[in-house]
């Protein structure tokens, strides 16, 4: 019994010099421990730097600092994407926009990237980051959840790149508020068609310049949905419709 | 007769009666049965594991069977390592050029730059230079394919959207931000 005991306490002690296991009690409430804890599970120290330094020079208080860095640490240590998180972060600060704004914001990928993995993962063996970061990104800016979950319960079983490609024509058309029904008739003639490349996840570029022109959803729904059926590109739409697929904004091109 | 005394003349006796008895031959299999009857100690998993960590091993090798898996180590090894230094990534391959264009035709801007998702928000990682031809603030950048947020900062304190982009998108603290599409080799190629 001695040495087994002993060996447990060799081995504890050894796991915490190599792995750096830290005992669960040394959660503070500090922004050091905020940072040391982000830091640790894999965060990376730029915004984190900058949160401090701001609560250095006093532009925040000590508490602003940790309510910033919380929903990191939080997204990180629930196995979520902090990049998004980090790049909200950045945008406040940069904007220089009111902590707890900030905040809500940061709050909001938070919730919206939580609820894209439980929706993926209800339906999907292995959820790739490139799909939750569709989808998460895609919720934070108020697409319905029930147009993705409807798409990802009936696509699941898809080759990653083209449910990606589906995914994000999901999220941009949602975005602008393209109505839901024309989208699923279009990505079903993609599906069965085989037609649905990755360049497709930009038709909505055709969607903003057609509705410019007064051309109706149902429309451009039609005409990509059957552009889809033979296998068409996105130009073909936009020909279809009576437009070229010439830069949309009349900038001059770089090349 | 003192106890002592009693167990020594039994001892005595029975030493006596063992010389006198006519000697047997050992049963058929009886040294079998014996040692059947007897369970080996089994070490624990610990002392085993401890043993064998200190007792010394004699590895025997040919150098004929170490040269292949020496140098098919060796390779894997270096393989990897070209592998880990050469192969760009896939998202460095794909960048697309990019143009922001910013018109403003009298210079009324002393400084422009573009601040956006892809450099961080940060202004002095995009500064944009004026063209008296086209009468505009421009910047050429490589950008991964996708949709990214930008604004423009004028003098350092006015952050203004591009009227020319072709969606904009709340930013989440109460203004917009525009959009760019990155696909394939150009921007905004379709």
């Amino acid at each position: 019994m001695n040495k087994l005991c002993s060996i447990a306490v060799l081995i504890a002690f050894w796991s915490l010099i190599v792995f750096g296991v830290q005992p669960s009690f040394a959660v503070g409430g500090t922004l050091a421990d905020q940072k040391t804890r982000a830091l640790e599970c894999g965060v990376s120290s730029e915004s984190l730097d900058e949160v401090e330094a701001l609560v250095k020079a006093g532009s925040f208080s000590e508490g602003e600092g940790v309510a910033l860095v919380s929903p990191l640490l939080t997204a990180c240590e629930k196995g979520l994407p902090v990049a998004p998180l980090q790049g909200k972060l950045a945008e406040g600060l940069a904007k220089q926009v009111a902590p707890l704004r900030i905040v809500q914001a940061l709050n909001v990928k938070l919730e919206a990237y939580g609820n894209a993995s439980l929706l993926l993962n209800r339906h999907m063996k292995s959820v790739t980051p490139e799909v939750l970061g569709v989808v998460g990104e895609g919720l934070s800016r108020g697409v319905s959840q029930q147009d993705f979950e409807a798409y990802v319960a009936e696509y699941n079983a898809q080759p990653s790149e083209i449910f990606l490609t589906g995914a994000e024509m999901i999220s941009l058309l949602g975005q602008i508020g393209f109505d839901p029904e024309q989208t699923r008739t279009m990505l079903e003639a993609g599906f069965v068609s085989g037609g649905l490349t990755p360049q497709w996840r930009y038709l909505v570029r055709v969607v903003l310049v057609a509705r410019q022109r007064g051309v109706s959803d149902s429309t451009i729904g039609e005409a990509a949905a059957a552009v889809l059926s033979e296998r068409g590109t996105v130009n073909d739409v936009s020909a279809r419709l009576g437009f070229t697929s010439r830069s949309m904004t009349g900038r001059v091109k770089s090349q | 007769m003192t106890d002592e005394q009693k167990e020594i003349l039994m001892e005595d006796a029975i030493v006596e009666s063992i010389r006198r008895a006519p000697e047997v031959d050992v049963p058929e299999g009886f040294s079998a049965r014996v040692m059947e009857g007897l369970s080996p100690k089994t070490p624990s998993v610990w002392t085993r594991m401890y043993l064998w960590l200190v007792r010394p091993q004699v590895l025997t090798v040919r150098p004929l069977q170490v040269i292949p898996v020496a140098t098919l180590t060796v390779a894997l090894l270096a393989f990897a390592f070209i592998q880990m230094n050469t192969a760009p990534s896939e998202d460095a391959l794909r960048l697309a050029n990019v143009r922001f264009v910013m018109y403003d035709g009298e210079m009324s801007a002393q400084n422009v730059s573009v601040v956006g998702s892809f450099n961080g928000w940060k202004a002095d990682r995009s500064v944009m230079w004026y063209s008296v031809e086209a009468g505009a603030w421009m910047l050429e950048a490589e950008l991964p394919p996708g949709d990214h947020e930008y604004l423009f900062l004028v003098n350092g304190e006015r952050l203004v959207p591009d009227p020319l982009a072709p969606l904009t998108r709340d930013d989440g603290f109460g203004n917009r931000n525009s959009i760019m599409f990155v696909v394939g080799e150009n921007e905004q190629a379709l």
